[in-house]
């Protein structure tokens, strides 16, 4: 396997690697502390948006993804679409059930 | 390793999905077995994986600007972090045993039907649960066991690697250009961080107003 | 029909190469330690023909209950073992990895130019998860069996049975490593590996089909095993996600469970689709038609493929929403597969025919695949699943795409290949008479099933109304004539490894860069690594190549 072309050049410091690192502890607070809050059904909507946020900041970055090759993030995005209808068409076939419901 | 973690991503995805279904179904069982669970550990957890996640950044880092020594203490304290966030598991599953939450024969539903006696029900201000509610609280501890089980599994395996890796790396492997091995071993580390990611407020902190 | 294109070195002078793969190293370690695709290739046939066997006979026990009405040659519960076991053992240890295990690692790395897979230490340890998920299968056979079917429906598989559930389950779970690993290698090498000039639309058709075959099996396996996980978690602890006293849901595991193995039936059929393009496109001398089509249908397969698993839960309890959406998705899946197959009746069109063994495979492929695929539109409208769902017919659509399409397949690409695997030719009258037994066998075998279906026969069952009888023992007698047909072609190419005629580079005159060089093929691949500068299945290349090819040298 081609190493070459497939390395990743990394920064050229790893100030990038310590503000995602604080991003995420902040991500956490925030996490705990909107779990305090009384949103209704958004609360479970805030704490996915936080944590999804997290999960791109830790792909692209730590992962390198965003310097990497379109083939790159075009199969995360496949397998993400893929995950994407599990999730969607199991919940879509279980919500328009009356089962559970009570 | 992109095509592996994609791999585990689909595996844990379902995992998720029969989580969401449930969550959907019995949104109070869940919210009490939740708060049987403790936030302060929890997120102590988060943090401990997430530095963990840092370290093993520069780690990476370090191997592409060929610094042994620099490479070796981050390895090391990401292996640490490691082993301080099992520890913090093992003592939650500890507690969760003796208080007869692990689901099987030994189920018990006293701190969900009786809250009064269970000092951390009062904490949260739980309410009773009628009969069969509370025995949907055992499906949220199969999904906690289950999930957080799977991930230490995860965890330990990776941090058998973690060790083979410090050996390797005080031999002089990684900083002599040859990084792929520290580089990948990284994407899967920072994996196992995103499945905590997700797995610490859907399971710690439903519901804790 | 006495033309033919195969194309002999004279006998009397040729030679196996001393130098291939076969030769380059000896011993028992240099085959179960090597590192080679072609020798991976070679275990994975012969483990495989084994496993093979053991369904077969499996389904030989079936058939003979079923010749009669009363459960009498078995108990009901031993009829429950044998048909999942036979179900177990065929799809997982057979069909799943048999043409990209067996002829996907052989020549996936020689159709693009390269000297070997990606990975090929993960090759080797691909082999041999599939030989430890294969044994831990036969053991839990041997030592109790499963009886759930092989689709292991909660809540009978989790809390009415006590059988090698956990085993069995462990053995899929560990196969299907191997399966991901195999996908993960295929689409490394197929993204890294290709020769110069290689373009992905100069590739032919067998890799573009085993590419979107290696997508499902990556994406896909996964969810098989944390359903099989969760079933053992169910089993072990009664955790409770699919105990409806504890709340959970039975439906849950079989969305997870068929999330894969719909994917799976499309991992089994894409790589004989493969084969059978290459197959085609040789025996009418022509390039396969609108080949942008063919490759983008297969990927297409891949994809839709993904979003129609439900379709097999149509009576299970899922919501009339849910219900409408899968029918109408599956209706979508169907048109792809039958864009292949216009594509290769246009390829024959006008095409020099002749017809070896291969292409009497494929003839047979390409009318039993269309009356499987046509079957499957019909269960896939719901109005009519609700009546033929859970009866034969669905039995018969199944083994009409996976034996009548998928086995033949791969019994075609068996023969295509066998001349470059082993330097030696198989006797040709032979085995079109075995490609004919098969044909009739199968059909004898199978269409009484789809009679049998409509009639409102149930499936895995014992014992049956006694008006069923007469149908039954036809296709428990094309069954005896299936069997020879199967046998038959191990008896004569085992035969034609010492006495079959000296193959040559190309016997065939087939275009594609594995038949450019010597058979059997150089551990390698090739002496000088090769350089496409033509389209595929490039005919008028191959006729300029062999101006320049040297007849013999003196």
């Amino acid at each position: 396997m081609s190493e070459h072309s497939e390395h990743v050049q990394s920064t050229s410091s790893p100030l990038v690697y310590v503000a995602v690192y604080l991003a995420l502890l902040a991500g956490v607070g925030l996490t705990i502390a909107a779990s305090h809050l009384n949103l209704g059904v958004f609360n479970v909507i805030v704490v996915l948006a936080i944590a999804f946020t997290q999960a791109g900041l830790v792909v692209l970055y730590s992962m390198h993804l965003k310097r990497g090759s379109l083939l790159n993030k075009l199969s995360v995005g496949a397998c993400f679409f893929v995950l994407l209808i599990l999730v969607g068409m199991v919940l879509l076939d279980c919500v328009s059930r009356a089962w559970g419901s009570w | 390793m992109w095509l592996f973690l994609l791999t585990e991503v689909m595996f844990f995805g379902g995992l998720f999905t029969v989580y969401m279904i449930y969550r959907n179904w019995y949104y109070p069982a869940f919210v009490a077995g939740s708060h049987q669970l403790s936030i302060p550990m929890g997120g102590l957890n988060s943090v401990l994986l997430i530095t963990s996640s840092f370290t093993m950044a520069l780690a990476v880092w370090f191997a592409e600007a060929r610094k042994k020594s620099a490479l070796v203490l981050c390895l090391i304290l990401t292996f640490v972090l490691g082993v301080v966030f099992l520890g913090i598991k093992g003592l939650e599953y500890k507690e969760k045993f003796e208080k007869h939450h692990f689901p099987g024969t030994h189920y018990s539903l006293q701190s969900f039907i009786n809250p009064a006696s269970d000092p951390v029900a009062v904490a949260a201000g739980d309410k009773a649960l009628p009969q069969d509610t509370a025995q949907r609280t055992e499906l949220f501890f199969s999904l906690y066991f289950a999930m957080t089980g799977m991930h230490a599994m995860h965890m330990i395996v990776g941090m058998g690697i973690l060790a083979f890796m410090i050996f390797r790396a005080r031999a002089g492997a990684y900083t002599a250009g040859h990084t792929q091995f520290v580089e990948y071993f990284g994407y899967y580390w920072h994996f196992v961080d995103i499945v905590w990611i997700f797995l610490f407020p859907l399971l710690y902190l439903i519901n804790r107003h | 029909m006495s033309s033919t294109i195969v194309s002999l070195p004279d006998q009397s002078t040729a030679r196996i190469p001393k130098d291939n793969y076969l030769t380059r190293e000896n011993g028992i370690l240099s085959w179960l330690l090597t590192r080679d695709h072609k020798r991976i290739g070679i275990l994975y046939l012969i483990s495989m023909t084994f496993f093979f066997f053991i369904g077969g006979a499996l389904a030989g026990l079936i058939r003979l209950e079923l010749l009669t009405p009363q459960s009498d040659l078995m108990a009901a519960d031993t009829y429950n073992k044998v048909f999942t076991m036979h179900g177990v053992i065929m799809i997982f240890f057979f069909l799943v990895p048999s043409v990209p295990g067996a002829l996907g690692n052989f020549f996936l790395p020689m159709m693009i130019g390269a000297k070997d897979l990606a990975l090929p230490k993960m090759n080797l340890a691909s082999w041999y998860l599939y030989m430890a998920g294969g044994l831990l299968a036969l053991w839990a056979m041997i030592t109790g069996g499963v009886d759930t079917g092989w689709t292991f429906t909660t809540p009978l598989s989790t809390h009415y049975v006590n059988t090698n559930v956990i085993t069995t389950g462990l053995a899929i779970f560990i196969a299907g490593f191997s399966s991901i690993f195999t996908g993960l290698n295929f689409i490394v090498t197929i993204h890294k590996m290709r020769a110069p000039g290689m373009t992905w639309f100069r590739m032919p058709l067998f890799v573009w089909a085993n590419y979107a075959a290696s997508i499902l099996m990556v994406l896909g396996t996964p969810v098989l095993a944390i359903a099989i996980v969760l079933v053992a978690l169910e089993r072990t602890f009664g955790i409770g996600v699919f105990d409806p006293t504890k709340g959970g849901d039975p439906l849950l595991f079989q969305h997870l469970f068929w999330f894969y193995s719909h994917p799976a039936v499309y991992i089994m059929i894409l790589p004989g689709m493969g084969v059978i393009s290459e197959v085609i496109s040789t025996f009418s001398r022509k390039r396969v038609f609108g080949y942008t089509a063919v490759a983008f249908s297969s990927v297409a397969i891949a994809v839709f493929g993904f979003f129609v698993w439900a379709h097999h839960m149509f009576i299970m309890g899922i919501s009339n929403y849910a219900v409408l959406v899968f029918s109408l998705l599956t209706m979508l899946v169907a048109v792809p597969s039958a864009i292949k197959i216009f594509n290769w009746a246009f390829t024959l069109y006008k095409g020099s025919i002749t017809f070896e063994t291969p292409m009497l495979y494929a003839f047979g492929f390409m009318g039993l695949f269309t009356i499987g695929g046509m079957t499957g539109v019909f269960l896939g409208v719901s109005g009519t699943d609700i009546h033929l769902t859970e009866t034969y017919f669905i039995v018969a659509h199944f083994h009409f795409v996976m034996v009548g399409g998928m086995l033949m397949a791969f019994l075609a690409g068996i023969h295509f290949w066998w001349p470059k695997m082993t330097g030696r030719m198989y006797p040709e009258k032979i085995s079109q008479l075995a490609a004919v037994v098969t044909f009739i066998g199968f059909n004898l075998t199978f269409f009484p099933q789809f009679i049998l279906g409509t009639l409102g026969m149930p499936r895995r069952y014992a014992s049956y109304p006694p008006e069923f009888q007469i149908l039954n023992v036809f296709s428990t007698a094309g069954a005896t004539i299936l069997g020879v047909g199967y046998l038959l072609p191990v008896l004569y190419l085992v035969w034609s490894l010492k006495y079959g005629k000296i193959a040559g580079n190309n016997p065939w005159q087939a275009t594609g860069l594995e038949w450019q060089t010597q058979s059997p093929p150089l551990t390698e691949n090739f002496a000088t690594p090769p350089i496409m500068d033509h389209e595929a299945y490039d005919y008028e290349w191959l006729e300029n190549q062999k101006e320049k090819e040297v007849a013999s040298v003196r």
